[in-house]
């Protein structure tokens, strides 16, 4: 499958990245050649393999629920780049609410 | 004294024993790196004065007669991506703006513990994606053993420091090669432990699954040093493995390769490998041989063939999402703008570097609805293949020798344009992260031209001692590197 | 031509905020509501660089124990997913959550609407991590419109268990009863408060229409419901908003659509298409988790009996009504205690009586809990002894229970200081007490002596009195006849 500009663009704007017009072309290109190096993959023999096998490594340690407060809270918000309050502040979302929000 | 070429043991046991003092230590580090740092840029943001304030911390300590510990008074150098709590962080990246992490790295935290001294924190390529330390919004970091060639990437900067003669111990993270690569640019030890082995807590995440932190040295004593105080069971990094690490130390007093296997790949003698790297395989073999062990062939023909391929599709995805945090919400760096969605991908586009976009392109695409199945699954797929080829490998060797780099450094500016050329620099390392395995890249001098010779040794999971093992003969045989002279004669 | 009818068929999806101390991958307190914003977060929780999430045991087990309850399969093995998005909400720009190997698959769950049982399968349930919270900020306060929103992050990893009905609802009174289920249950696990207002429990709706003609309209999900009032009517707006265009001939499109509450419509949020590719991977900072047997076993031994099998044992082995077998199984704690009270060898029917109008109502004012009554059911057992033997009337025995209920004291002393005492009045008393209430009520006995009170009153009225003045230490048929005994000897 032959990747063109539109895939690249909507790619671009699920990552929420912008590219620049000169920079779109050679984004392209590089995105056919990467593409044709990874299909250099459908040659392995995978039959049978469960991708999700982990061996070798153990298995998910499980914390007690015991509740721990932190004590660097102000030095994390003071980072915010834009607070009122104890709160981090954006801008509004445009377009009346996202779909993706968790309800 | 030249406190600057010492081993971080010698300079530990000195400061123990009153020989001389931390400040000492530090006042000369300092001082080196000060000289050299105009023309190596090797470091993102110093640290003088803390580390002169703390070296002061140990001498009182010391001379109140108690025991801060094995890295007593130690200078080391810790890569900008992991999180030294009021320090800025930057990873390499504008986008973290002028972040200063709430929170100390579990390994910063073990480090400091021991009384080592944190003297300045990396150069590397921007969120470890390079091979070259040009990548960085700070700028390129120039190799020490020669200032017109790269130090390699993305730990660049650590590497360098120590074969600058900065601290004689560094800290890096390696998801590709990102620690054994530019040990061999620069002519130094460099070791990636086991996936597990040392708790990622605190590191800025590139691709979770297959990030480690590791040593560099300039002697096999020292990482075994650093390795005794970094790997520990962390409960707050889940794939931290639980329970005892072996002491590293331990392992190297009277190394020995008798009897044991050391497995030569075929796949990756010859070919496009430099020839004073292929040599530098077959001399140590030779040398391996005579002192006892067995040289057998191994075969990894899938790591050699979709090695790349599937790392490239595995890093860029997990990358993806690690970086989508990036948002200038919480920390770092906002771009204003009327509406949330146009402050995401301005503070995004402006913040991320072209190397970190494309790579979150890539990995966004790869598992993007209709090319999931196609890439990122069958990534998974060959990388199990590949998992169950290296085990195989290891039912006929203890131990894979084989080449860190195809490549001796290359010169700055020469795989900049050119990407996909770039990622080969990681041919040979990268197999190893996908497998999780530890390896390590044992210095064997210099070529003819002055340029940094190594070796990479390989071995099974939870096996990193064995390696040591190894590099302690290899070594004993090659000679310690030495400091370098980083452009200043 | 038949005029066509249409079955409406919905699916729902319920999100569960489990009740543990700590969040799902940090220790940070759950504790969000009345919190300061931003007070209970940590570098997990706040998605700062570097961070790394540790799973809470307890919001496992809690999982496992809810999809027990509704006879799932659990995966022993079963993994965490990234579900990526952008959103100021969600502070590592992905949710934890499970997506192929959920914690449990298969189960099944009966509701009951119009005196009729219907069995709800249950597709899966899986546990994930909450987001945070936005507030809208306006000049006037206003929501629409905002130039800015505030984020508290207090809530964000806060854990959920979301379970996932098969579409096998068919109207909205139904998805009502299936949710009030859910949250009869979960709070009888104790797994969840499962309080609708402050948000512990969330439910999306997915609802299509099957047309007579073959047709089936396409799904839409239905969002932004945060009431069960707000479900119903929201659902009920789509089964006539898909009708219609159905009956038009036209196409449902499969989207998403917002409920707004204030002007009673679903609205499509379309446009946002490519805003649903969630690019879901196994989360590579958590290894696969073992929910090992044991865990399940005492998990499983831990188990009350659910809420539907509570109901059927009232309404068949009990043969108490629907209405009461609903009522008296509402609550674990209250149907326990009933069964407790029929335990110490109360009456059932008497018990549930008892328990439906006096406990109930007692804790209806007080708002306090059974297990805060100053009454256990052996307590209020005893009680009822004294009225099934006749010793103490229905009247008097509530002012007892009154007095147990105030200070926490024995039945026996109870009646004491009521002024009652077990085995009643004597007949000697009771007799002197209703000579001197019918001497002392003489217009009233006249019209009993006559023949004229044929609708019985003025001998309630009577009978009242002399139950006040006997404290209700008599049985009601035994002050009758005492009455009609006095009555005879006047005529005598
Ligand atoms: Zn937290």
């Amino acid at each position: 499958m032959a990747i063109d500009e539109k895939d690249v663009l909507h790619v671009a704007r699920l990552a929420r990245l912008d590219i620049a017009p000169d920079r779109i072309e050679p984004m392209v290109r590089y995105f056919q050649d990467i593409i044709g190096h990874f299909r250099t993959l459908e040659k392995c023999d995978t039959d049978g393999i469960d991708p999700f096998e982990e061996s070798g490594s153990h298995l998910c340690p499980l914390r007690d629920d015991e509740p721990k407060a932190w004590d660097s809270v102000l030095e994390a918000l003071e980072e915010a780049p834009l607070r009122e309050g104890r709160f981090f502040k954006v801008p509004a979302i445009g377009g009346g609410g996202d779909p993706d929000a968790l309800s | 004294m030249l406190f600057h070429e010492m081993e971080a043991s010698s300079i530990a046991s000195g400061i123990r024993e009153g020989e001389f003092t931390a400040k000492d230590v530090v006042v000369d580090c300092l001082a080196r790196m000060r000289a050299l740092e105009p023309v190596l840029n090797a470091l993102i943001t110093p640290l003088s004065e803390n580390a002169l304030a703390k070296a002061v911390g140990i001498d009182a300590a010391v001379s109140s007669g108690k025991d801060p510990g094995s890295l007593c008074g130690v200078p080391v150098v810790i890569k900008d991506n992991m999180c030294a709590r009021g320090v800025r962080t930057t990873c390499g990246s504008r986008i973290l703006g002028d972040w200063k992490p709430p929170y100390d790295a579990t390994v910063v935290d073990l480090l400091e513990k021991a009384g080592a001294v944190v003297i300045g924190k990396s150069n590397m390529d921007e969120f470890a994606m390079g091979s070259s330390t040009e990548h960085s919004a700070f700028g390129p970091t120039s190799n020490p053993r020669d200032t017109d060639r790269v130090p390699g990437g993305s730990s660049g900067g650590s590497a360098a420091s120590v074969a600058a003669g900065y601290a004689p111990i560094a800290l890096g993270s390696d998801t590709g090669g990102s620690i054994r690569q530019p040990a061999a640019f620069c002519g130094i030890h460099g070791l990636k432990p086991t996936y597990g082995l040392v708790s990622r807590w605190g590191l800025v995440a590139f691709a979770s699954s297959l990030d480690q932190i590791g040593p560099f040295a300039r002697s096999v004593s020292d990482i075994a040093l650093v390795m005794d105080t970094i790997a520990r069971y962390d409960p707050r990094d889940s794939t931290c493995r639980p329970g005892d690490r072996p002491g590293y130390r331990e392992s190297i007093k009277a190394p020995t390769v008798r009897g044991k296997r050391v497995g030569i790949v075929r796949e990756f003698q010859g070919g496009s490998l430099d020839p004073d790297l292929g040599r530098s395989i077959e001399n140590t073999a030779s040398m391996l041989a005579s002192s006892g062990a067995e040289i057998v062939d191994v075969s990894l023909p899938e790591s050699a063939a979709y090695g790349l391929p599937c790392y490239y599709i595995i890093a860029p995805a997990e990358a993806s999402s690690n970086l989508a945090r990036f948002d200038g919400v919480r920390y770092g760096l906002r771009e204003d703008a009327a509406d949330l969605i146009t402050q995401f991908i301005r503070t995004r586009s402006k913040g991320f570097g072209e190397e970190v976009q494309r790579r979150i392109l890539t990995g966004t695409f790869a598992l993007s609805s209709g090319y999931y199945d196609a890439y990122y699954l069958l990534a998974l797929k060959v990388r199990r293949r590949i998992c169950v080829e290296f085990a195989d490998a290891f039912e006929a060797a203890d131990v894979i020798l084989m080449p860190a780099t195809p490549s001796l450094p290359f010169r700055k500016g020469e795989l900049i344009d050119d990407p996909i050329s770039m990622y080969m620099s990681d041919v040979f390392t990268l197999p190893v992260n996908l497998a999780g395995l530890p390896g390590m890249t044992v210095s064997t001098g210099m070529n003819d031209s002055g340029l940094p010779l190594s070796v990479q040794l390989v071995a099974p999971r939870w096996e990193d001692s064995r390696l040591l093992e190894f590099a302690a003969v290899i070594e004993a045989w090659a000679g310690r590197p030495g400091v370098a002279s980083g452009g200043v004669l | 031509m038949m005029p066509l009818s249409f079955e409406t068929v919905i699916g729902l999806e319920v999100h569960v905020q489990l009740a543990t101390e700590s969040k799902l991958f940090c220790s940070c307190p759950t504790a969000y509501i009345g919190s300061e914003p931003n007070t209970n977060v940590c570098p997990a929780c706040l998605g700062l660089p570097g961070s790394l999430p540790s799973l809470n045991r307890r919001a496992l087990e809690l999982g496992v124990k809810a999809a027990l309850a509704l006879n799932c399969s659990i995966n022993c093995m079963t993994k965490f997913h990234r579900k990526n998005y952008f959103y100021p909400d969600l502070p590592k720009a992905f949710q934890v959550s499970q997506y192929d190997v959920p914690l449990a698959v298969s189960g099944s769950m009966p509701i009951f609407l119009e005196g009729k049982v219907k069995n709800i399968n249950i597709t899966r349930l899986h546990l994930e991590e909450d987001a945070g919270k936005l507030i809208h900020e306006t000049a006037d306060g206003r929501l629409s419109g905002a130039a800015f929103s505030l984020v508290d992050y207090n809530r964000a990893g806060v854990p959920l268990a979301e379970i996932v009905s098969e579409p096998e609802l068919s109207s909205p009174e139904e998805a009502r009863e299936y949710v009030l289920m859910i949250r009869r249950l979960v709070r009888y696990l104790e797994v969840s408060d499962g309080d609708m207002e402050s948000g512990s429990l969330r439910v999306d709706a997915n609802i299509s229409q099957k047309c007579s003609d073959g047709r089936w309209g396409s799904r839409v999900e239905i969002k932004n419901v945060n009431s069960l009032r707000a479900m119903e009517r929201a659902l009920e707006y789509e089964t006539i908003r898909q009708r219609g265009l159905l009956l038009k001939g036209e196409e449902i499109v499969q989207e998403t659509r917002h409920w707004d509450d204030n002007s009673g419509v679903t609205r499509s949020s379309r446009g946002k298409e490519e805003a649903h590719d969630y690019r879901y991977f196994p989360e590579p900072d958590l290894p696969q988790i073992a929910v090992e047997r044991t865990l399940v076993e005492n998990v499983r031994e831990s188990l009350p009996e659910p809420p539907w099998k509570k109901r059927e044992k009232f309404a068949r082995e009990w043969r108490l009504s629907p209405a009461d077998s609903a009522s008296l199984s509402e609550n674990l704690d209250v149907a326990v205690f009933l069964e407790n009270v029929a335990a110490s060898g109360a009456d059932r029917q008497m018990a549930a009586n008892w328990v439906k109008t006096d406990i109930l109502r007692v804790l209806n004012e007080t708002g306090l809990a059974v297990g805060d009554l100053q009454v256990g059911p052996e307590g209020l057992a005893s009680l009822l002894a004294h009225v099934e033997k006749g010793s103490l009337s229905n009247t008097a025995a509530k002012d007892v229970l009154d007095i147990m209920l105030k200070k926490g004291i024995a039945v026996d002393d109870a009646m004491k200081e009521a002024g009652v005492k077990a085995g009643g009045v004597s007949r000697e008393s009771l007799l002197g007490v209703v000579a001197k209430v019918l001497g002392e009520n003489a217009a009233e006995t006249a019209l009993l002596f006559s023949g004229e009170d044929t609708s019985g009153k003025k001998r309630k009225f009577l009978q009242g009195l002399i139950m006040r003045e006997i404290r209700g230490q008599a049985a009601p048929e035994d002050v009758s006849a005492m009455i009609d005994r006095v009555l005879d000897e006047m005529k005598g």
